[in-house]
């Protein structure tokens, strides 16, 4: 009777042993071990799920799934903002765009970021995460639409580190000065007036405002430039 | 001076002085003033017959209606939020929805009102501030940027999205 008790004893803990080193050898090879990866990514637990279950809905495969969640996982050990990866995953799956595009978007996405991360390191900010991450962001949404590398390189290089928030709002006048077609060295040269002037949020963003205005009126750069910065006193 | 009067005269008369001490000798032998427990104390204030009920219910249901209208009306205020209009003219459409990134690419989760007798359909959606990426999706299959902001972006996906900056103004 003993022996017979030791004997299922035992086989319970082999069994529980191969389910469990199963799920170690596999993690990511079914639903279940996905779902439970929701909170390493660091990310809100209910948007990752509504991201997988957005996979689910679409047909994908918990295999599919995985490559898509293999970004994330990416970003998270480099210690960058997986927010930004997953949105770009969110993005590609409301608009039903096939997984393999998704993925390489996601890729593509993960990339700008390190590349961002790699100019923002320059400031040489500690501990200021959290403004990094932002700025990281920021400067990948800047390379995602097409400011060259080199700008945000000047811009980095020319900031003195007294005004780090305002940089944010120098990369989005960048980018939309870009997205509006304008040649990048002028961009350039809005983008370093705007941190040489000190300008707040508010005068940034005037002044975006006023060249795009003046650009869809058919004026050229120069023209827009040489009363940009009239003070009115 | 009729009977009557001369009853009034005569008690008048009758009046006597209370002898020395005897107002504290009836307090003294008055019972002791009962306590009442705070829980009958509270209770008196209850009504009992249904008299104050209907606008003690009036009260509450004001103070309930002036609460969530501040609610409401507080709502752009909101640190960090600023309310934003969004506008398509569809005018053939019978569903408009606003997917972004400030609702993480949602379907469903924001749909616009319309079409008014302009063929507008409108959104107000408070945002957290900075930048956002969105498009608009038309009877669940077409995917349209906002023809009327400025800054579009390709997608990456084929498609283009349109991207704001928002910003709360600052004080003047």
């Amino acid at each position: 009777m003993k022996k017979t008790l030791y004997r299922i004893l035992i086989a319970s803990l082999l069994f529980c042993g191969a389910a469990g080193a199963r799920q170690d050898c596999a993690p990511s090879c079914n639903w279940e071990t996905l779902e439970g990866q929701r909170h390493r990514l660091g990310l809100s637990e209910e948007r990752v799920g509504a991201m997988l279950e957005q996979c689910r809905k679409s047909g994908l495969s918990a295999e599919g799934a995985d490559a898509l969640l293999a970004s994330l996982y990416s970003a998270r050990d480099e210690n960058l903002p997986v927010g930004a990866v997953l949105a770009k995953i969110e993005e590609g799956l409301a608009k039903k765009v096939a997984v393999d595009r998704v993925v390489a978007a996601a890729e593509l996405r993960l990339d700008y970021l390190r590349r961002a991360n790699r100019l923002v390191a320059v400031l040489d900010r500690g501990e200021e995460h959290g403004g990094d991450r932002r700025l990281v962001v920021r400067a990948a949404m800047a390379l995602e639409s097409g400011l060259p590398e080199d700008v945000l390189k000047e811009v980095f290089n020319r900031h003195s580190g007294h005004r780090y928030g305002r940089l944010i709002h120098v990369l989005e006048a960048g980018e939309a000065l870009q997205l509006a077609g304008m040649d990048a060295k002028d961009t350039q040269q809005i983008m370093l007036d705007c941190i040489d002037l000190d300008l707040n949020r508010m005068e940034i963003l005037r002044a975006v405002d006023h060249i795009l205005v003046e650009q869809r009126d058919g004026r050229d750069f120069k023209a827009i430039y040489a009363e940009l910065w009239i003070r009115s006193e | 001076m009729n009977a009557e009067d001369k009853i009034l005269e005569r008690l008048a008369k009758h009046r006597t002085e209370a002898p020395d001490g005897f107002a504290d000798r009836v307090m003294a032998a008055l019972p002791d003033r009962p306590r009442i427990a705070l829980r009958d104390r509270m209770a008196e204030f209850w009504p009992t017959h249904g008299r104050w009920i209907a606008p003690a219910f009036a009260g509450a249901a004001a103070m309930l209606l002036v609460g969530f209208g501040m609610g409401r009306l507080g709502r752009p205020a909101e640190a960090g939020q600023v309310s934003f209009h969004f506008e398509l003219h569809a005018p053939g459409a019978n569903r408009v929805e606003l997917l972004g990134t400030f609702n993480e690419w949602k379907s469903g989760d924001i749909v616009l009102t319309g079409p008014d007798a302009s063929g507008h359909w409108t959104a107000e959606v408070a945002l957290p501030e900075g930048r956002h990426e969105y498009i608009f999706l038309v009877d669940g299959d077409r995917w349209i940027a906002d023809p009327k902001a400025a800054t579009h972006r390709p997608d990456g996906f084929g498609r283009v999205n349109t991207v704001i900056k928002v910003y709360e103004e600052d004080p003047v």
